[in-house]
C-alpha cells in the first residue's frame, strides 16, 4: 500500500508541476476571484433582496437567500459535474500512456514495485487530482457565496465528490484502454465514449421504450446495465447541491456501483498489464 | 495464474457494479422533487380555450374606430366591472381533474354531509362535475357558473320565477337570500339580491354602458384566476401582518391572481400600483417577510410551513412585482386528506368509496 | 556465487496477426559470476535488450529459467538490489533531478535526505543542475541522472544499457571511474553498449549475442588475445629486414613487430636471435585483437555454414573462475572459457 500511495503522490506531484494544471488552478482561482470582486449580493433579514454583477442589477427574485442560492448551486453542480468530467477526460488522458512510455515503464518495473501497484497508484493519483480540482472549485464557490450571503452549506462540496467518484469510473476505463494500446487519444476516446454512454445509461429506463420490445430492447438494457449511470449521478449531485431531497439508499447504491465499476475496469487493466511485456 | 485472478476479479466486480447500479435506477434522483409549474403566461390550450369561449357578440357601443369588434366571453362579461371588486374564476373542469381538486371536492362533500353530487343532480338537474365549466365568485355578492344547464331546475330552490331581459330569468322568494338566476342554458347566477343578477344580465344584453371586464380575456389562464382589490387583500392580511396590510392599501391598486393545480398548487400574484417605487418597496418588504417567516418556521420546527415558504418568492419588475406561492401536493393531501378519511370512517364496514382517487366524483 | 544465471531461455513475441511470433531469445544460456563486469555485445536485433528486460522481469520469458542474485526477477527483494539504467530513459520533464531521485528512492523504499540525494547527484556531476527542470537537460545530463538513479541504494547488480550514450569523452571517463568505484565495492556490472572500446575498457568478461543465442562468452583476454602471437617493440635503429627472416613482422615504423611462438621457450629463443642481430627489446605483450575484430569474426563464424552448429555451443563453457582477469595486454588470460568457436 505504501508503494501505491508513493506512485499516486508522484503522479500528483508530476501533475502539479505541469504548466496546464497550474493554469487550471489559476483559472479556477481567477474565476472565483472575479466573481468575488464583482458579485454583490444584498441580504436583508435572510432574504436575497438584490444581486449585482459588474455593477448591473440582475433580475432576481426576492426570497430566502438559501433558497435563492439553490439554482446557483444546482447550475454549479452541473457545471462541475459535466464540465469536470469532460475536462478530466481530456486532461488526464495522457497520464497512463506517459507512465507506460518506453524508457519509463522499464525503469519503473525494474524497481521493487509490483505491476498492480503501479496501475493502482496511477488510478488513485488521478482520482486524487480529480477530487482536489472538484473540491477546490466547489469549495471556493461555497466559501465565496458563504462570505457574500452568510449561507454555509457543504452540499455543493458533496456534489463535487459525487463527480469525483463518477470520474473514477471513467478513468478506470481510460486506464484499462491505455494498457491495451498506449495512446492518449485512445484513452481520451474511451473516456469520452464512457461519458456519453453513461449519460445514455442514466436514462436507460426511459430510452428503452424507444426500442422495439423483444431482442433490441433486451440488448439495449443488457448493454446499458453494465455502464456507469453518469446522468443519474449528475442529476443527483444537482439535487444534492440544491438541497432537494435525495433517496440516500439509492444514492449509496449508485455510488457504490459506479465506484465498483471503476475498480472492475482497473482490475481488467491490471489483468492485461500483468501479462504484458515492455 | 495471478493474472487470471485479476480477470476473475474484474468480471465479478463488473457484475457487482451492474447489480448495484441497477438497484438505484430511476430512483436515485428524488421522486419527491416538487414539480411546481407557476402559471405566468397563457399556454397554447388556454389561448384556444379563451378563444372558444368568446361566444357573446361584440358590444354595440364599442369604440367605433376599432374596425374588428372583439367577441366576448359571457362569464367575464357578466361579472361586475367595478375596479374595487374582487373576482376569482375557477376552472371547474380542470380543478376536478387535479389531485388537489379531487381532495377539495371530497372535503366539500364531507362539509355538505353528502355522499356524492348525485343528490344535487337529482334535486336541481345539474350535474356538478359534468355540466359546470367555470364558477366565478365576486366580492360584489355574485356567483356566476358557466356550462351547459339544459335541465337545470332552479325553481325547486325558489318558488317564484321571473323573466328578465331577452334570455334571463330570476328565481326568488320574498325575503329569502340568495336569489338564483339563469341566462340562456349557459349561465347560472347566485346573487345576494335580485339587483346583482339583473345587473349581470344587463351587462350581457348591452343594456348598460359597456365597460372593460374586470378580468380581461387575455388574463383568463390558469386553473383559477382573478383579480383582488387592495382592500380585500389587506383585509386578509389584517390579522397576521397589519403593517404589510397597511402599506398594501396605500401602494397597491390591484392584484392579479393565477393558479395552477395540475400537480402541486402554484399561485402567481401580479401586484401593480400607481407608484412604482412604493410597489418595489412593498415587494422587498413582502420578500423579506416571507424569508423571515421561513426562517422562523424552520427554527420552530414547523416543517410544513417552512416547505411552503421554501417555494415562495417575490420577483420585482419595473414598478410591479409578482409573488409566487406554492402548496406542495403532499401538504394538501395532509390537510385535505382528512376529509377523505372522515368520509371513509363514516361508511359502513366493507363499503368503499367508489372510483378510488376520484371517489368524490360520483 | 552467480549474479546472473540463464538456462535455455527463450522469448517469442506473439504477433497480433501472425501466427508465428518473433523469436528474440532462442535458448540462451549464461552465467555471470558475482563481482564480474560483463559486457554484452551483438548486432541490432540480437536480443540484448530483451535479455536485459528478462533479467529485470520487465519481459516474461516464454520458457527457460532466469535467476538474478539468486532469486527470480519477479521477486521484489531481488529487484531492490538491482540498479538499472534503460537505453532511452524517459524522465518527467517538469521535475527537478532531486525530485526524480527522491521518487526513485521512495519506490526503492529508501529513506534518503535531500543532502544524500545531492551527494548522489554530485557523484554523476549534476549537483550544479540539481534545481533545474529535467526538460532542459541535454541527453548526456539525462543519462547521468539515470545513472545516479541506478546507483541509489548501493545495488549489488548494476544493469546498464548504453550508459555512456550521449556523454562527452570527459564525461565517459568520469563514468568509467564511477563504475570502477562500484566494482571495487563488489558490485556486479552488466553492461550493454555499442561502444566496443567502452566495453573493452570497463568489462572483464564479454558475451556476444546473435539471433537470440550466446555465440561467444568468456574473459576479455581469452576472447581478444592470442595464445601464440606476441607484440614486441625494439629500440629505434633495429633493421626490420634483418628481423623478418626470423619471423618478426613489422607493424609500424616505430619498431613494433609481431611474432608467433608456440611456447615460452620458443619465444625466448626467438628474442635471443633478434637481440643477436642487434635489436634491443623495449616492450613485450600478448597480441590483442580489437573487440570489433572479435565481434566480426564471431558473427562471421556464426553466419558461416560450418560454424552454425558451433554458435549454439558457445555458452556451454560456463563461467570463469577468474572474474578479475584484468584488461592489461601484458597479462595472460587465466583461462579461456568457451572462447573458441
Amino acid at each position: 500500500m505504501t508503494t501505491v500511495l508513493a506512485v499516486a503522490l508522484d503522479l500528483i506531484r508530476e501533475a502539479a508541476s505541469r504548466r496546464w494544471f497550474l493554469a487550471l488552478g489559476a483559472g479556477i482561482t481567477l474565476l472565483l476571484g472575479v466573481a468575488g470582486f464583482t458579485l454583490r449580493m444584498d441580504v436583508v433579514d435572510g432574504a436575497l433582496a438584490a444581486t449585482r454583477l459588474f455593477g448591473q442589477v440582475l433580475p432576481t427574485d426576492i426570497r430566502s437567500v438559501d433558497v435563492a442560492l439553490r439554482p446557483i448551486f444546482r447550475a454549479a453542480a452541473y457545471v462541475i459535474f459535466y464540465g469536470g468530467l469532460g475536462f478530466g477526460v481530456l486532461a488526464c488522458a495522457d497520464f497512463a500512456p506517459s507512465l507506460l512510455a518506453p524508457g519509463r515503464i522499464e525503469h519503473l518495473l525494474a524497481l521493487p514495485v509490483q505491476r498492480w501497484e503501479l496501475l493502482a497508484g496511477t488510478f488513485l493519483g488521478v482520482l486524487g487530482l480529480a477530487m482536489a480540482g472538484a473540491l477546490y472549485g466547489a469549495g471556493g464557490l461555497t466559501l465565496l457565496l458563504a462570505v457574500k450571503t452568510g449561507v454555509w452549506t457543504l452540499r455543493p462540496v458533496l456534489a463535487a465528490l459525487l463527480a469525483s467518484v463518477t470520474f473514477a469510473a471513467l478513468y478506470g476505463g481510460m486506464l484499462a484502454a491505455s494498457v491495451f494500446a498506449r495512446s492518449a487519444a485512445l484513452s481520451a476516446a474511451t473516456g469520452g465514449a464512457l461519458f456519453l454512454a453513461g449519460i445514455v445509461a442514466g436514462y436507460r429506463e426511459r430510452l428503452a421504450t424507444f426500442f422495439e420490445p423483444g431482442a433490441p430492447r433486451a440488448l439495449f438494457r443488457a448493454v446499458t446495465s453494465l455502464l456507469p449511470r453518469v446522468s443519474t449521478l449528475a442529476d443527483t449531485s444537482a439535487d444534492l447541491a440544491a438541497s432537494a431531497p435525495v433517496e440516500a439508499l439509492d444514492l449509496a447504491s449508485q455510488l457504490a456501483g459506479i465506484a465498483v465499476f471503476g475498480l472492475a475496469a482497473v482490475a481488467f487493466g491490471i489483468w492485461r498489464f500483468e501479462q504484458k511485456d515492455f | 495464474m495471478r493474472h487470471r485472478a485479476w480477470l476473475l476479479a474484474a468480471v465479478v466486480l463488473l457484475g457487482l457494479a451492474a447489480w448495484l447500479m441497477a438497484r438505484g435506477d430511476d430512483k436515485a434522483t428524488s421522486a419527491k422533487k416538487p414539480r411546481v409549474e407557476f402559471p405566468r403566461h397563457p399556454r397554447g390550450p388556454e389561448v384556444e380555450r379563451s378563444q372558444r369561449r368568446r361566444t357573446l357578440p361584440p358590444s354595440r357601443e364599442v369604440d367605433p374606430s376599432q374596425e374588428q369588434k372583439p367577441r366576448r366571453d359571457p362569464l367575464l362579461t357578466a361579472l361586475p366591472t367595478d375596479k374595487a371588486t374582487s373576482v376569482v374564476v375557477f376552472e371547474a373542469s380542470a380543478i376536478k381533474e387535479s389531485p388537489a381538486g379531487k381532495l377539495w371536492l371530497d372535503c366539500m362533500l364531507a362539509n355538505l354531509d353528502m355522499d356524492s353530487f348525485e343528490e344535487i343532480e337529482d334535486e336541481f338537474g345539474i350535474d356538478v362535475l359534468e355540466d359546470i365549466d367555470r364558477i366565478a365568485a365576486s366580492s360584489g355578492a355574485l356567483v356566476v357558473a358557466s356550462g351547459e344547464f339544459p335541465s337545470a331546475r332552479l325553481d325547486s330552490l325558489r318558488g317564484s320565477r321571473r323573466a328578465y331581459g331577452a334570455r334571463g330569468a330570476l328565481f326568488e322568494e320574498e325575503g329569502r337570500s340568495p336569489v338564483f338566476g339563469r341566462w340562456g342554458d349557459g349561465l347560472l347566477f347566485v346573487g345576494k339580491d335580485a339587483q346583482a343578477i339583473e345587473a349581470a344580465i344587463d351587462r350581457l344584453e348591452d343594456k348598460v354602458a359597456p365597460a372593460p371586464p374586470v378580468i380581461p380575456e387575455w388574463a383568463s389562464y390558469g386553473d383559477a384566476y382573478g383579480v383582488l382589490s387592495a382592500d380585500d387583500v389587506a383585509e386578509l392580511l389584517e390579522g397576521s401582518a397589519p403593517d404589510i396590510a397597511e402599506r398594501l392599501r396605500g401602494a397597491v391598486s390591484q392584484v392579479e391572481l393565477h393558479v395552477d393545480a395540475s400537480e402541486d398548487v402554484a399561485i402567481v400574484a401580479e401586484v401593480t400600483g400607481p407608484v412604482a417605487a412604493d410597489v418595489d418597496d412593498l415587494g422587498k418588504t413582502l420578500g423579506t417577510a416571507l424569508s423571515l417567516g421561513r426562517l422562523k418556521a424552520q427554527a420552530d420546527g414547523e416543517e410544513q410551513l417552512a416547505e411552503l415558504l421554501d417555494l415562495a418568492s417575490v420577483s420585482p419588475r419595473n414598478g410591479r412585482f409578482s409573488l409566487d406561492l406554492a402548496l406542495p401536493l403532499p401538504m394538501i393531501q395532509n390537510v385535505l386528506g382528512r376529509c377523505r378519511e372522515r368520509r371513509k370512517d363514516g361508511e359502513a364496514p366493507g363499503e368503499e368509496a367508489p372510483g378510488g382517487e376520484g371517489g368524490a366524483a360520483r | 556465487m552467480l549474479a546472473i544465471e540463464a538456462a535455455a531461455l527463450r522469448k517469442t513475441y506473439a504477433g497480433l496477426f501472425r501466427r508465428e511470433g518473433q523469436q528474440a531469445l532462442a535458448g540462451l544460456d549464461l552465467a555471470v559470476p558475482r563481482g564480474a563486469a560483463f559486457g554484452l555485445l551483438g548486432p541490432n536485433g540480437a536480443g540484448k535488450t530483451t535479455f536485459i528486460k528478462t533479467l529485470l522481469g520487465v519481459v516474461r520469458p516464454t520458457s527457460g529459467v532466469v535467476r538474478v542474485l539468486g532469486g527470480a526477477p519477479d521477486d521484489r527483494a531481488v529487484r531492490a538490489r538491482i540498479g538499472y539504467l534503460p537505453e532511452r530513459l524517459h524522465l518527467p520533464h517538469a521535475w527537478t533531478p532531486v525530485a526524480f531521485l527522491a521518487s526513485v528512492a521512495r519506490l526503492k523504499r529508501l529513506s534518503m535526505t535531500e543532502a544524500a540525494l545531492l551527494r548522489d547527484l554530485a557523484r554523476v556531476g549534476l549537483v550544479d543542475s540539481a534545481q533545474r527542470r529535467i526538460g532542459g537537460f541535454s541527453k548526456g545530463m539525462k543519462q547521468r541522472l539515470g545513472l545516479a538513479a541506478a546507483l541509489l541504494g548501493a545495488p549489488d547488480l548494476l544493469v546498464l544499457d548504453e550508459p555512456t550514450d550521449g556523454i562527452d569523452p570527459l564525461g565517459r571517463a568520469e563514468i568509467r571511474r564511477l563504475l570502477t568505484e562500484e566494482r571495487a565495492r563488489g558490485v556486479t556490472l552488466f553492461l550493454n553498449s555499442h561502444l566496443l572500446s567502452e566495453t573493452e575498457r570497463v568489462c572483464d568478461r564479454i558475451g556476444i549475442l546473435a539471433g537470440g543465442r550466446l555465440i561467444r562468452e568468456g574473459a576479455l583476454e581469452a576472447l581478444c588475445g592470442s595464445a601464440t602471437r606476441f607484440r614486441v617493440r625494439f629500440a629505434p635503429g633495429c633493421d626490420p629486414a634483418a628481423l623478418l627472416p626470423l619471423g618478426f613482422v613489422a607493424r609500424d615504423a616505430e619498431g613494433a613487430f609481431t611474432c608467433d611462438a608456440a611456447s615460452p621457450e620458443d619465444l625466448n629463443a626467438l628474442l635471443d636471435r633478434a637481440r643477436a642481430r642487434g635489436a634491443l627489446l623495449v616492450e613485450l605483450a600478448r597480441d590483442m585483437r580489437d573487440l570489433e575484430d572479435v565481434l566480426a569474426e564471431a558473427l562471421g563464424a556464426r553466419d558461416g555454414p560450418e560454424a552454425a552448429a558451433a554458435g549454439g555451443g558457445g555458452p556451454g563453457g560456463g563461467p570463469s573462475d577468474d572474474p578479475g582477469g584484468g584488461a592489461g595486454p601484458a597479462r595472460a588470460p587465466a583461462r579461456s572459457a568457451g572462447a573458441s568457436p
